[in-house]
């Protein structure tokens, strides 16, 4: 037994080794998660305080002018130039002197009162994809806004809001968040780091070296998640602190509950990263598979890029199968929404299973051949 | 059902390996007595390593028995593994790690404690001339020091079986020539050494040769017995004669 103890712990001491003796990978792993999420997360919370429009008013009706004011007011939006005609908008998008022009039709007012319908169009710079959205969201509510306040006096007066967006002309509804994005982050540092390090094993030789004395198979599999595990762990700590004093994300919910499920995810992941190396015997193939196989659907299917119930009802069901979509849920109800242990039984429960499927899974493949 | 002979450190019957279709190893059999040094010839291809490596427990045979130190190899692989030690063809000692730390690490896995692992790999060290690289990353040690270095390592748990796949392959003649200074000490000590090389000077060093072609053992006896039997001044010769009918 205690034999057995100082085996396991010469394999671990060797494990830390290797990630300090190799700095540079080091850095790189503990570094790039937090510079990932203050990159997106900037790009994410965008202030939109004062964004610099411009305004081609055809109409200068007191309708108009009204609108004008209102958006001024609003705080949002800061009025930086009157232009002539559309033709001078991209020239101003491609300078940046603005990211949005305000179109009143001919006779807006006119129409408004006497046809009971006008149109404001709102061009946008589509390059600048994220705040765009909310731009528009803030400037259709404004005008929305004076719209109630006319039908008050009057019947139904309606005013649309054409919507066009230079540059990216099929905007989708774009849902990005710190929670999604640290699921992603942990499953990809997680599953590379432990594939990697098996891979690399194999592809030098030692792992035939290794397997060639009596040391238990699992001693050696163990010995790779212990550090791993804590590397992956102290990203989590970095990004739950980023999220907090950097964006000033208030963390409603269990901050215990979140590092326990955190550790569960992690584990999920370091599994999948040695059911990978499994297969691959080159630390290429072992890249590709962890970009092929688990970034793209934990990108695309975790619900961090793209909602998950506006996927084809297939992918819905594929998604179910992807641990980063379980975590999210978690992080983000528990983060924002203060979600308990009994709320997410389910989620909970899902990645309990799947950390016992993968690690069963790899246990039974991790086998001491090699190949010729 | 074999009776164990104590002379013998290697006993393998009707050895047969094969990988889907093809047979790589094919019906072979031979025995290494204790304290022999074993000479495992063979052209590249001719499935020497598949041999070492199922001796040594990495890989399963198909058929055949294995009998290592009278222990069946299919029913006690990590018995078999702690009394053997095994250098592969490929150096696979941890580049990031100094000489002493790969030394700390391997005798660490075969379960020898702190003070047998210094006084061990101390002498291990002497013994092999290697003292001044004790702290050294061995990534960047020239390759003949790597392969002292592997040659070293393999000893750490004193083994009663050493198998060398072609431990001298890119090595100076000066190291070369050390290498087999030590296998012939350790051969002396009666510990048995199973070695493959392509380089038929130093197949004439062993006591005992085989001779492998295309899955098959083609040729069994001492150095002397085959040049005698094939006419040749050297092994050079027998091999060339061998291998290529």
């Amino acid at each position: 037994m205690k034999k057995n103890y100082k085996i396991l712990k010469g394999l671990i001491v060797k494990e830390f080794t290797h990630i300090l003796r190799d700095w540079r990978t080091l850095i790189l792993l503990l570094g790039m998660p937090g510079v990932l999420v203050l990159l997106f997360g900037y790009v994410m919370n965008i202030e939109i305080e004062g964004a610099d429009v411009g305004i081609i008013d055809n109409a200068r009706d007191t309708d108009s002018q009204y609108i004008i004011n209102k958006l001024e007011n609003s705080g949002f939006f800061e009025v930086v130039k009157y232009l002539k005609s559309e033709d001078d908008v991209d020239a101003e998008f491609k300078q940046g002197t603005m990211h949005m022009v305000f179109v009143f039709e001919k006779d807006f007012g006119y129409k408004l009162r006497h046809e009971n319908e006008s149109h404001i169009q709102l061009i946008t710079d589509g390059s600048k994809l994220l705040n765009v959205s909310s731009l528009v969201n803030y400037a259709t509510a404004i005008i929305k806004e004076y719209q109630f306040s006319l039908s008050y006096q009057k019947v139904d007066y309606l005013i649309t809001p054409e919507i066009r967006m230079f540059y990216n002309p099929n905007l989708d509804g774009r849902y990005m968040s710190l929670p999604g994005l640290m699921a992603f982050i942990i499953m990809i540092v997680a599953s590379l780091i432990a594939s990697l390090s098996i891979a690399k094993e194999k592809e030098l030789g030692t792992m035939e070296l290794l397997l060639s004395t009596p040391v238990n198979r699992y001693f050696v599999m163990f010995a790779k998640i212990v550090p791993y595990s804590i590397t992956c762990f102290v990203n989590v700590l970095t990004i739950i602190w980023l999220s907090k004093y950097v964006f000033e994300i208030p963390i409603v919910g269990n901050l215990s509950l979140l590092l326990g499920t955190s550790v569960l995810f992690i584990l999920t992941s370091l599994a999948l990263g040695l059911l990978i190396s499994s297969w691959a015997n080159s630390q290429l193939t072992a890249l590709m598979l962890a970009l092929t196989g688990l970034m793209l659907p934990s990108a695309l299917l975790s619900g961090m890029t793209f909602p998950i119930n506006s996927l084809p009802l297939f992918l819905q069901w594929c998604s179910h199968l992807i641990p980063a979509k379980w975590f999210m849920i978690i992080n983000r109800n528990t983060l924002l929404q203060g979600a308990t242990l009994e709320d997410l039984r389910l989620e909970v429960l899902m990645l309990g299973v799947m950390v016992v499927v993968f690690f069963g899974l790899s246990i039974i493949r991790f086998r001491p051949r090699v190949n010729n | 059902m074999n009776i164990y002979n104590p002379e013998y450190a290697i006993e393998v019957n009707h050895l047969t390996k094969e990988f889907g279709e093809f047979t790589a190893v094919n019906d072979i059999s031979f025995n290494v007595k204790k304290g022999e040094i074993f000479g495992f010839l063979g052209a590249n291809g001719a499935g020497k390593t598949t041999v070492i490596r199922m001796l040594i427990g990495l890989l399963r045979a198909t058929k055949g028995d294995i009998l290592i130190n009278g222990i069946d190899i299919r029913y006690h692989v990590e018995e078999v593994k702690k009394t053997i030690g095994y250098m592969s063809q490929k150096f696979s000692l941890y580049n990031d790690l100094t000489a002493i730390e790969n030394m700390r690490f391997f005798g660490g896995i075969y379960g020898l404690s702190g003070k047998e692992i210094r006084e061990r790999s101390d002498e291990l060290l002497d013994q092999f001339k290697l003292q001044p690289l004790r702290k050294k990353i061995v990534g960047s040690l020239p390759i003949g020091w790597k392969q002292k270095l592997a040659f070293c390592t393999t000893m750490i748990h004193q083994p009663s079986i050493i198998f060398l796949d072609e431990p001298t392959s890119g090595v100076d003649p000066i190291i070369r020539r050390q290498f087999w200074e030590i296998i012939y000490e350790l051969s002396n000590k009666l510990i048995t050494i199973l070695v493959t090389t392509h380089n038929m000077d130093e197949a004439e060093y062993c006591h005992y040769t085989s001779m492998m072609v295309k899955g098959k053992i083609i040729a069994l006896d001492s150095p002397l017995e085959l040049k005698k039997q094939y006419n040749a001044q050297n092994m050079n010769e027998v091999f060339l004669q061998l291998a290529t009918t």
